[in-house]
Formats: C-alpha cells, sequence, structure tokens
C-alpha cells in the first residue's frame, strides 16, 4: 500500500471485483436455467447471492478498516461522495420510469384506446368498448378485481416510514452531538419502523392475492401496483439492512461528529426511500 | 382533487423534492465537518414537510375534497 498526502489511496490488489462477476453471472445463469424450468437454476440463484452476499460484506469490511486506519485523504472522501451522487442519481431515474410508465398509461395510452388523439382508429377497430377509467386492468382482460384502498394499511405504512424519517433524524442529531445512546436508539427505531414496514407490506400482498383478487396478473393495474411497491418494498428492505450495518459500526464507535459519512449517505437514502413511498401513496393509492 | 388542496398539496411536494435534492448537495460539499450541520438540518425540514404533506392528505380526504380510488 502506498500513500502521499496529495494523492489517492492505492490498494493493494483486490480479489473482490473478480467474486463480484462470478456472482452475477451464477445469479443471471441460474435465472436464464429457471425461467426454462431447467433443474440447477435455483441452486446457481442462491449460491449467487450468498456469494454476492459475502462480497459486500467483504469487500465494504475492506474499506472500513481503511478508513479507520486512516488511510483515505480528502479525494478518496471526495470520490466517496461523487459516488453516492452517481447511485442517487440512477435510482432516481429507476423510480422516474416506474411512475412515467404508470403516468403514461393512464394519461396517454388509455385516451388513445378511448377514441382521442392520433391513435384513436384503434378504439374503432380494436376496442370499441373500452372506456377509461382507473383502476382497471386494461382492454380485452375480463377477470375481476377490487383495487387496493389507501386507508388502512398504506396508510398506516406511510405513518410507519415518516416516523422512522424522524428516528433517523433523532439519530443523525445525536451523532453530531457526541451522544452515541442517542445515535444507537435512533437507529434500532429506524430498523424496526423499517422492518415493520416490510412486513406489513407483504401481509397488503397475501390480502390483494387471496381477497381482493389484484394479482400481477391484474392487467396494467396489477403490473404497476406491484412493480412500483414491489421495488419501493425491495428498496426498504436493502435499506434495513444498510442501517444494520451502520448500527454494528456505531456499536464499534467509528463515527465522529467529523468523520461520518457513511452514516450520513446511509441516511439520506433512508429519507429518497420515504419520500419515494409518499410518491406511491399519492399516485398508486390514491389519485 | 379539489384546487384548494392540489395547489398546496404540489408546492409541498415540490419543496420536499427540493430540499431533499439540497441534503444531497450538501452530502457533497460538507466532508462531516462537525459545525456544518447541514445535511441534518435540511433532512429534518424534509421530515417535516412531509409530516404536512400527509396530514393535508387526510384532511383532504375526511372532507371530501379528494377521493381516493377504490373507496
Amino acid at each position: 500500500m502506498s500513500q502521499t498526502p496529495s494523492n489517492y489511496f492505492l490498494p493493494d490488489p483486490s480479489p473482490w471485483p473478480i467474486v463480484a462477476v462470478a456472482s452475477v453471472f451464477s445469479i443471471l445463469f441460474g435465472a436464464a436455467l429457471a425461467v426454462n424450468g431447467l433443474f440447477p437454476g435455483g441452486i446457481f440463484i442462491v449460491l449467487g447471492f450468498a456469494l454476492f452476499s459475502y462480497l459486500l460484506f467483504s469487500w465494504f469490511g475492506d474499506v472500513v478498516r481503511e478508513n479507520m486506519a486512516g488511510l483515505y485523504n480528502e479525494r478518496v472522501d471526495s470520490s466517496f461522495r461523487q459516488g453516492m451522487i452517481w447511485f442517487i442519481t440512477s435510482e432516481v431515474f429507476f423510480f422516474l420510469t416506474f411512475f412515467g410508465a404508470l403516468w403514461y398509461l393512464r394519461n396517454v395510452s388509455a385516451d388513445w384506446l378511448t377514441g382521442k388523439g392520433y391513435l384513436a382508429g384503434t378504439h374503432e377497430v380494436l376496442y370499441n368498448q373500452f372506456f377509461s377509467v382507473w383502476p382497471r386492468t386494461g382492454p380485452g382482460l375480463k377477470e375481476e378485481f377490487t383495487p387496493m384502498k389507501a386507508w388502512g394499511v398504506p396508510a398506516f405504512n406511510t405513518i410507519v416510514l415518516l416516523t422512522s424519517g424522524a428516528t433517523i433524524t433523532w439519530a443523525h442529531w445525536g451523532l453530531k452531538a457526541e451522544n452515541r445512546k442517542l445515535l444507537i436508539r435512533g437507529l434500532i427505531a429506524t430498523i424496526f419502523l423499517g422492518l415493520l414496514f416490510v412486513t406489513l407490506q407483504a401481509w397488503e400482498y397475501q390480502e390483494a392475492y387471496q381477497q381482493l383478487n389484484l394479482t400481477l396478473k391484474s392487467g396494467v393495474y396489477g403490473s404497476t401496483f406491484y412493480i412500483l411497491t414491489g421495488f419501493h418494498g425491495m428498496h426498504v428492505t436493502v435499506g434495513a439492512i444498510m442501517l444494520a450495518a451502520i448500527l454494528g459500526r456505531s456499536f464499534k464507535g467509528h463515527f465522529t461528529p467529523e468523520n461520518h459519512f457513511a452514516f450520513e449517505a446511509v441516511a439520506w437514502y433512508w429519507h429518497f426511500v420515504d419520500v419515494v413511498w409518499l410518491g406511491l401513496f399519492i399516485f398508486v393509492y390514491m389519485l | 382533487m379539489a384546487m384548494t388542496f392540489k395547489l398546496p398539496a404540489l408546492i409541498l411536494a415540490a419543496l420536499i423534492v427540493f430540499v431533499l435534492a439540497e441534503a444531497l448537495y450538501f452530502l457533497s460539499k460538507d466532508h462531516g465537518d462537525k459545525d456544518k450541520t447541514r445535511v441534518a438540518r435540511a433532512l429534518s425540514v424534509r421530515v417535516s414537510l412531509a409530516l404536512i404533506l400527509f396530514l393535508l392528505l387526510i384532511t383532504g380526504a375526511f372532507f371530501g375534497f379528494i377521493h381516493p380510488h377504490g373507496i
């Protein structure tokens, strides 16, 4: 290892990029087998995810150790912050794509199918019985379903996530004030609320399938409902795992009021996930 | 949704996104200095605005200005 104050820290040769490729290959190879109904697909997927988890644990562990050894200078710090911005930019566009798809389906393609706009001929030729109302499956699908109501679990989950935004902010101020007890309590509360959110969402999905006949096959409403809320739920799960890692580091006393980028990055990510949920609550559940 | 509720809701939503983006900007600039609490402050404002927006939505639905689908 070598480092001078004005240059980047140069780490030793690392096995982790190769392990990353191997794990992603295993997941995709397994998925390719699984969608074709071939036996070892599931095994490759499980092994791939296990390897990927090991990789994240080990690679982040190396980074934490190097950081705690004081090997990172200001330039490295800046590169971490820039990396965070690029990561979040990709996340913003990821969710914008799905929100955009929902908007397009409800406001553009529905008009064409009801006989408005330059593709109005579609209505005349193919779907002259179609009228636009939301929620619905789309033209050609007859199966009945009940849409998910905004009140009940979704509204309660909004309160849960809003509260978790407050508890992570509580932990944030605790860190700034060098109050480790506050930091740890705030993190534990936030993780608990995150897990509660995911549990309630799983219960909501079960209700949707069993009571409302709202499934992934419920046409365009079912598809957009599950892809938007499902990916958000996945982000809450990943966020809770990241918070758990930060909690572990907080127990070890890794963060100081001057040096805590990892905490702030994860806290910001949690706030982002919370804001996305507000958007989902309004556009998927309410309007 | 009635305009009485739509406009404040849109303004609040825009403010939430702005403050969140502002916090990200501060995160990229402040390098965790102890005296710089701009990220924490911006995120605190974010939480407060989100709470106000949620209360506005509940109030709107309660008084019949907003009609959530499926009800």
